[in-house]
């Protein structure tokens, strides 16, 4: 069966539907579809044989390739033994390619794509006596455009013909809708190209150059960028650069007897995602910096992680502090955080009735947050440390060293945290060093342009002391004032904030084990696991559910599923989950996806509109009920006469962990209940 | 024109050099009230003496040491010593605001499950620890300190016997400057005891080392003393994490710190001498820098501080039953309430203030209790203006354990009260009576 998934990966998929439907397209010509069989079964015990990972073999991800080989040896070399032999050889090359063309992939971001196959079909090209190519199919008097299309579809099985096209075409609707329009548009931008040309193109040349342009669309317009206006019209330009490259690169291609195939699509997708990195702000379209799935899962993935975590940083900041402080100095606030320096934060400690110090405060020591421990805000490594500079008496400042003693840590490119004002001889770490969330670097003090001691801190794209600042976030940090946990939060002056403290508080589903709940009756079995990609994933039948497991917060990031899958009811209860303990818990609040909210039966529909018109998710609070089992309980804003349309909850028992979980969706009431030996 | 009242005449003794710098004028200011409840109002409803506590007062001290603690350590649990004071009331008010339990006895493990404490919220102190106690607390999880070797064994067998796996901490006896060492409790660190204990718990291989104990004493007026005790307890973490792989899912470091009380020898007053919850914050998190790390992986800051939060929440008040005068011309006072019901006025210098403004010099005063009994002194050497029988007197920071260390002897134990927030009021305890004295006592056929 997962045999099948090297036919979906061709469509970036891992639906056996989609690789089921692929696979008999190819099998409309039957020698060429069997030598893809082939090549995939070698792909196959190859990968065995180098015992690869089991889970990504499983995945077709090392299949995909050989099959596009496979079924390219079948469609154009002359049927004999060297070429059976070729097949062999050049399928198994794939596999070693690919393999090695993944660790790059994975270091630089930049997709594999098909070049393994690409460079299989030249070589063997090049050692092969004769070769045919494969002959477009007749109209069936379909127009013009649709011919096309179809044609070019099917010729990314190497049956040019319109009828595997349309075979292909299911696969692509089956896979994504908004995918399909996508195509379209690039088929069409083909169409144009082809009628302007002044020298008619050949109909296999025009096949391929609708084959390249279609797909540049659909990666550029909705895989690698989330679906929206932007993106249809960055995949349209990326389809225009790709027929320059297909037109001038044919001629070339030609002298050198080598098929250009369908590397002008590599060339444009390439070319255009190295482009959009330098981009100053990444925005219009937004690049998917997630892993991609269909434009659909991309499109609400990202729309409901910017309802629910911000969109700014793919890096989760902390408190640089432990307990509570309070924000003296917020954004554009006071004398110095202005013009490029406006996004810092000023923090100090404040005892019950707002007082920053004790006794009479006349001295820097008598300051409540005098030596306290300041902390990694998220793991990084320290850039920068500077120390020596003496802490200030009360109301004096020293403007030769402005920023006092600091300690810079790098988070990722360009996003670097900075605290300054440090007491001298207090600092815990040394450059180059790599510090976890919330490991001490060292102690609040009142060195540089600080009258008393107060925590300065601030994000940054560079590592200099003095750099402009980035706009502030901070993530799953607590409200001290409204009791409530802040999925993404700018403070501003007077706001108290603190960290959620680790507590006992456990799901009970480590990585590798599984747990059977009951619905109904029925049993249901939910195993944890860690995926190909280093994803926590809860799986249940078809279904995933895509999570982190922070030190304090579980959090689900999506849950790709059929409608009636328990791990809804998972995702709506635990959307997620402070593991906090203790009487006085905050409360919080999370944003589940429009689709929960969409009938299965109008989904396509709404497909097909969302990247231009958003649908609005729904926002469920969530609190802890007092007692020893953390119970949660979730109801949405959003109500019909009077109800919530959803209500969830979700019990854990110390010790076991999650034992129940339920949600009551417009009076419809789902409960998995854990079954516990 | 009003006539002023008629003020006693005095004679007293003109003593030079008793002002210096850190000397002050008694701040005789009266207490009229306790959080808004007239204690007048009190007596009336419940009589004299009597016991009031403040919730605010309670919660304030509460909070105010979790606090100072949370600021410097990323996970602090307080854990509320029972003996302190083990009124239900007192206990719920506590948890309530997430302290776990700290108990030394089975009575206290009862009560503390009483109050709807989790069993396995539990820390289990003490020398003395029955089967019957180990198994209970092994039963629900409670953590328990071991003491000693002979702890050490019965735990094994206990354990065995239920087949199960629990995890324990030893209490350490660690030397620290200043302090005079408690080296009756627990494994000394010192002598090589507690590395000792540790291989023995290991090799013995029927629990699992989850935490250290060490409670250095009582009313430690020097920060520096916990520095120095919490150093040793984060080296001897790390040894045991370096040579044993064992990683601590907490360290407790006991109670200790002193309230706003004064001790008899005490030079200064308590409000110079008391250390804050930050300067103790300070040096035990200090003393514990040793250890680094992500949150997650330190271990937890147990706390079993008693009187501090507890002391300074407690009244008592009292009524002058008659005034004498003293062959050695000092003024004697006989009161309602004597050391029967104030057990600290042993060793602690009471804040003494009256309910009303009293006219007059200060003199030279000794309070006594109400027992047939010499050695009932609640406070002497006291300067305080004349006063009358019937004038009431309150006597502060009495919250911790004088309402679990007092005795019924001579007269019956009164009751105690909680204010409220907003001015509610209600009782903690019944005054006793004769009956409820009485129920107790058997006589044998024959007599
Ligand atoms: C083991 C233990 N923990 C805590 C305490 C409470 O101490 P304190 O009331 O001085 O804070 C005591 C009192 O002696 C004790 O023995």
């Amino acid at each position: 069966m997962d045999l099948i998934r090297s036919w979906s990966q061709i469509l970036f998929s891992r639906d056996l539907v989609v690789g089921g439907l692929l696979l008999v397209a190819s099998l409309l010509d039957p020698w060429v579809g069997l030598h893809g069989l082939l090549a995939a079964l070698v792909a196959r015990a190859v990968a065995a044989a180098l015992g690869l990972a089991p889970l990504v073999v499983g995945e077709g991800l090392f299949g995909y390739n050989a099959v596009l080989f496979g079924l390219g040896v079948g469609a154009m070399l002359p049927h004999g033994t060297w070429s059976e032999a070729l097949l062999f050889a050049g399928s198994a090359l794939t596999v070693v390619l690919t393999a090695a063309l993944r660790d790059n992939g994975l270091r630089t971001g930049l997709p594999t794509l098909s070049a393994p196959f690409l460079i299989a079909l030249w070589l063997v090209w090049s050692a092969s006596p004769e070769l045919v190519q494969p002959v477009p199919g007749p109209d069936r008097g379909l127009p013009e455009p649709v011919a096309l299309g179809l044609r070019a579809l099917g010729a990314l099985l190497f049956v040019p013909r319109v009828e595997a096209g349309a075979l292909v075409l299911l696969a692509l609707l089956r896979w994504s809708r908004q995918g399909t329009v996508l195509g379209a548009a690039g088929v069409l931008a083909a169409w144009a190209v082809i009628e302007a040309v002044p020298v008619p193109l050949d109909p296999s040349q025009a096949t391929l150059l609708a084959l390249n342009l279609g797909l540049v669309s659909v990666a550029l317009g909705g895989v690698w960028f989330v679906p929206s206006w932007a993106s249809l019209a960055l995949g349209a330009g990326a389809a225009g650069l790709t027929a320059l490259v297909s037109l001038g690169a044919a001629p070339v291609a030609a002298r050198l007897g080598l098929p250009l195939a369908i590397a002008p699509f590599h060339v444009g997708v390439w070319a255009v995602l190295l482009a959009m990195r330098q981009r100053a702000e990444d925005r219009s379209p937004r690049s998917v910096d997630f892993l991609p799935g269909t434009p659909e899962e991309n499109l609400q993935y990202y729309r409901t992680r910017l309802a629910r975590f911000g969109a700014r940083y793919d890096v989760r900041f902390r408190a640089p502090v432990r307990g509570t402080w309070v924000v003296t100095q917020g954004r554009g606030d006071g004398p110095t955080h202005r013009n490029e320096w406006e996004h810092a934060l000023d923090l100090e400690v404040a005892d019950a009735d707002g007082r920053l110090a004790r006794d009479e405060g006349t001295t820097a020591e008598q300051h409540l947050c005098w030596h306290l421990p300041v902390v990694a805000c998220a793991d990084g490594v320290v850039a920068k440390v500077i120390d020596g500079v003496p802490d200030n008496p009360l109301g004096q400042v020293d403007l030769d060293d402005n920023w006092g003693n600091v300690v810079v840590l790098w988070h990722a490119p360009g996003l670097h945290s900075l605290v300054a004002h440090l007491s001298p001889r207090t600092i815990a770490v040394v450059e180059g060093q790599r510090v976890k969330t919330g490991e001490v670097l060292g102690l609040c003090g009142s060195s540089g342009r600080s009258p008393r001691p107060h925590l300065h801190w601030q994000l940054q794209a560079t590592p200099q002391v003095g750099a402009p600042t980035l706009p502030l976030e901070l993530h799953d940090v607590v409200d001290a004032a409204k009791g409530e946990v802040r999925g993404t939060w700018t403070p501003t002056t007077d706001d108290r904030l603190r960290n959620l403290v680790p507590g006992e508080v456990d799901l009970g589903l480590p990585p590798g084990t599984e747990a059977t709940f009951e619905e109904d009756g029925r049993p249901v079995v939910i195993r944890s696991e860690i995926d190909p990609w280093g994803r926590r994933v809860l799986v249940c039948g078809d279904g995933r559910t895509y999570h982190g497991l922070h030190d304090d917060l579980f959090v689900v990031y999506d849950t790709l599923a059929p409608p009636g899958s328990p791990l809804h009811v998972l995702h709506a209860a635990l959307a997620r989950l402070p593991l906090e303990d203790g009487e006085r818990s905050p409360t919080w609040s999370d944003h589940l996806p429009p689709r929960t909210l969409v009938p299965p039966w109008l989904r396509p529909l709404q497909d097909a509109v969302a990247p231009f018109v958003p649908l609005e998710g729904l926002h469920v609070r969530y609190r802890r009920v007092p007692g020893d089992r953390a119970v949660i309980e979730g109801r949405s804003d959003r109500e019909r006469g009077g109800v919530p349309v959803l209500t969830t909850r979700a019990v854990l028992a110390p010790g076991v962990g999650l034992i129940e979980a339920s949600q009551t969706l417009r009076g419809v009431t789902r409960t998995l209940r854990r079954r516990v030996p | 024109m009003t006539r002023r009242p008629y003020e006693r005449p005095i004679i007293v003794r003109h003593e030079s050099g008793l002002g210096n710098k850190l000397s002050r004028v008694p701040a005789l200011r009266p207490q009229e009230e306790i959080d808004g409840v007239s204690v007048e109002e009190l007596v009336k409803t419940y009589g004299s003496p009597l016991f009031v506590f403040s919730e605010q007062t309670l919660v304030q001290r509460q909070r105010a040491l979790a606090d100072a603690f949370a600021v410097r350590w990323p996970k602090v649990r307080t854990a509320w010593s029972y003996k302190t004071n083990y009124l239900d009331g007192i206990c719920r008010v506590l948890h309530r605001e997430g302290a776990w339990a700290e108990v030394v006895s089975e009575m206290e493990l009862d009560k503390a499950l009483h109050n709807g404490v989790r069993p396995d919220h539990i820390h289990f102190n003490g020398p003395f620890k029955p089967e019957s106690a180990l198994e209970k607390a092994f039963r629900g999880g409670t953590l328990v300190h071991l003491d000693n070797f002979d702890e050490l064994r019965r735990a094994e067998q206990v354990a065995t016997r239920l087949g199960k796996r629990p995890g324990v901490a030893i209490r350490l006896s660690v030397a620290a400057e200043g302090i005079p060492p408690w080296t009756r409790f627990g494994f000394h660190l010192e002598s090589g005891q507690a590395r000792d204990a540790v291989r023995r718990l290991l090799a013995g291989d029927k629990l699992d080392l989850v935490g250290l104990h060490c409670h250095l004493g009582t009313f430690l007026l020097d920060p520096a003393a916990y520095r120095e005790a919490a150093g040793k307890l984060a080296a001897f973490a790390e040894e045991l994490r370096t040579e044993h792989g064992i990683r601590l899912q907490f360290i407790d470091i006991g109670g200790g710190f002193a309230s706003h009380n004064a001790l008899k020898a005490q030079y200064l007053p308590a409000e110079q001498a008391t250390p804050s919850f930050e300067q103790y914050a300070d040096a035990v998190c200090d003393g514990l820098r040793a250890l680094q790390g992500p949150p997650k992986e330190l271990p937890t800051l147990v706390l079993e501080t008693g009187r501090a939060i507890v002391d300074d929440a407690g009244y008592l008040i009292t009524t002058v039953h008659a005034t004498r005068r003293l062959p050695d011309g000092r003024r004697g006072v006989v009161l309602d309430a004597g050391v029967n019901v104030l057990f600290t006025a042993w060793w602690y210098r009471h804040d003494v203030v009256p309910t009303r403004h009293l006219a007059g010099i200060p003199e030279p005063t000794v309070l006594y209790g109400p027992l047939c009994m010499n050695i009932d002194v609640v406070r002497d050497a006291l300067p305080l203006p004349p006063v009358e029988a019937g004038d009431r007197l309150v006597l502060r920071n009495v919250g911790a354990y004088n309402v679990t260390q007092w005795m019924q002897f001579i007269t019956l134990r009164p009751a105690v009260v909680m204010v409220g927030r907003n001015g509610q009021h209600g009782l903690l305890r019944k005054p006793e009576t004769l009956e409820a004295l009485t129920s107790w006592e058997e006589v044998p056929e024959w007599i």
